[in-house]
């Protein structure tokens, strides 16, 4: 028995947030250089209404117009985000209900970030390999920017919202799901974190401090905060590992990988992973000069922009990283697979 | 590897001449000092002495030697 994704689709939300509009809103920032090193030249952000879930439901919608995969089909759903619409339900309910999928079918939320998208095809695959589902909706669906200080540099700069769907089956052809690897290392979960919102740290009716940090960026306590360095050190230890545990696993070595897709975190640190691994640059794409680091939803975007250029048999290596820590990747045979790309 | 060496690292990731920088003078006051240099500084330390730096590390610098300094010490252990 084997799972397969069968069909891909992906939402961007309207708003388009340009290095030009963030230069001219804060005039101490130097964009160009930014942009430069991030390689992100815009990013797309959720309207003030519009959650994670309504992005979800758009990517499922679009996904149902367009593949052959019918909703009734579907038994199981599982919903990748940390932008839920409220501490509960679960999201997965809700969508459930608007998507109008049946009762029968199972309904999850699981809070992942960069590595969600291959923690959402493992659970996927053993939900279809085991005979507990025959047709898995997975979608993705994040807005970093609500947790955002627009006065906070170095996340505003990086981060997109983005929602996205996939199907994956056990009874349908597609790219089959060949292995999967994760691993996770709590001791950085600090590093990107959102403080205050949960129940270690609830929101008070007094509003939090914003302060500056040392490099000039303004957050409170519960807006999203980042530590790029440390982020950039365990990525570097992790990443390399985890692609040679995955390839040793699966008896391949990365020449007979045809593709890298990359958590689209940020040019600079993919480039520099590329490198440190002496990856073609052919094989390894970057997706996200219009997009910024859309979180779980990189990987899938980036997946749906190159699947044209995608053949049959082609082994597609796709790795998430980030917050947590939190790590996966996981090995596809491509075959066709319905794609309908965000636009 | 050579002060001068690192020197020239130092410059190159805060994109300036090689002869801007004086090592004697606080990281901070650099204008062209960021988050994203330290970045780089991390990727080229990495890629060419395979020398990693640890958060500790960089909390403990204040001058550009100080960064040398560390880096010389960790060679010399390695």
């Amino acid at each position: 028995m084997s799972a397969n994704i069968t069909a891909l689709s992906c939402y961007l939300p309207e708003r388009k947030v340009s290095n030009q509009e963030l230069q001219a809103e804060n005039p101490t920032w130097d964009m160009e250089h930014i942009g430069q090193k991030t390689g992100i030249l815009c990013r797309r952000t959720a309207a003030e209404n519009e959650t994670a879930a309504d992005m979800a439901f758009s990517a499922a919608e679009r996904l149902f117009d367009t593949a052959s995969v019918k909703r009734e089909e579907i038994d199981y759903l599982l919903f990748c985000t940390q932008s839920p619409d409220y501490a509960l339900p679960a999201s997965a309910c809700i969508l459930q209900d608007r998507l109008q999928l049946s009762v029968n079918c199972g309904a999850i939320d699981f809070n992942q970030g960069c590595s969600g998208y291959i923690y959402g095809l493992q659970l996927a695959n053993a939900l279809v390999c085991s005979g507990t589902a025959r047709n898995v909706l997975l979608l993705t669906g994040e807005t970093y920017s609500k947790y955002i200080n627009c006065r906070d540099r170095s996340v505003r700069t990086l981060f997109g919202d983005a929602a996205t769907a996939t199907v994956i089956s056990g009874s349908k052809p597609g790219a089959r799901i060949i292995t999967t690897e994760v691993g996770t290392d709590g001791s950085g979960s600090s590093n990107l974190i959102v403080p205050v919102g949960g129940a270690r740290q609830r929101f008070s009716a007094t509003p939090l401090p914003e302060l500056c940090d040392e490099n000039g960026s303004i957050r409170s306590a519960a807006n999203l905060f980042m530590n790029g360095q440390e982020l950039f050190t365990f990525t570097l230890k992790r990443v390399p590992a985890l692609i040679d545990r995955l390839l040793t696993k699966t008896g391949l070595v990365a020449n007979d990988v045809d593709l890298f897709v990359f958590h689209q975190a940020n040019a600079f640190m993919n480039e520099y992973l590329r490198k440190k691994m002496h990856l073609p640059r052919e094989k390894v794409p970057l997706f996200m000069s219009d997009i910024g680091n859309t979180v779980s939803n990189t990987i899938p975007l980036t997946l749906s922009s190159i699947a044209p250029q995608l053949l049959p048999g082609n082994k597609v290596v796709l790795v998430g990283f980030g917050v947590g820590y939190s790590w996966g990747a996981g090995l596809l045979e491509w075959a066709d697979v319905e794609v309908s790309p965000a636009v | 590897m050579t002060n001068a060496e690192l020197v020239e690292l130092f410059a190159e990731a805060l994109e300036i001449e090689a002869s801007a920088i004086q090592p004697e003078k606080e990281i901070a006051e650099y204008k062209e000092w960021n988050s994203l240099a330290w970045l780089t500084i991390m990727a080229l330390l990495d890629e060419r002495y395979n020398i990693q730096l640890s958060a500790a590390d960089f909390r403990s610098f204040v001058t550009v030697q100080d960064v040398i300094d560390n880096i010389t010490s960790k060679a010399s252990a390695a």
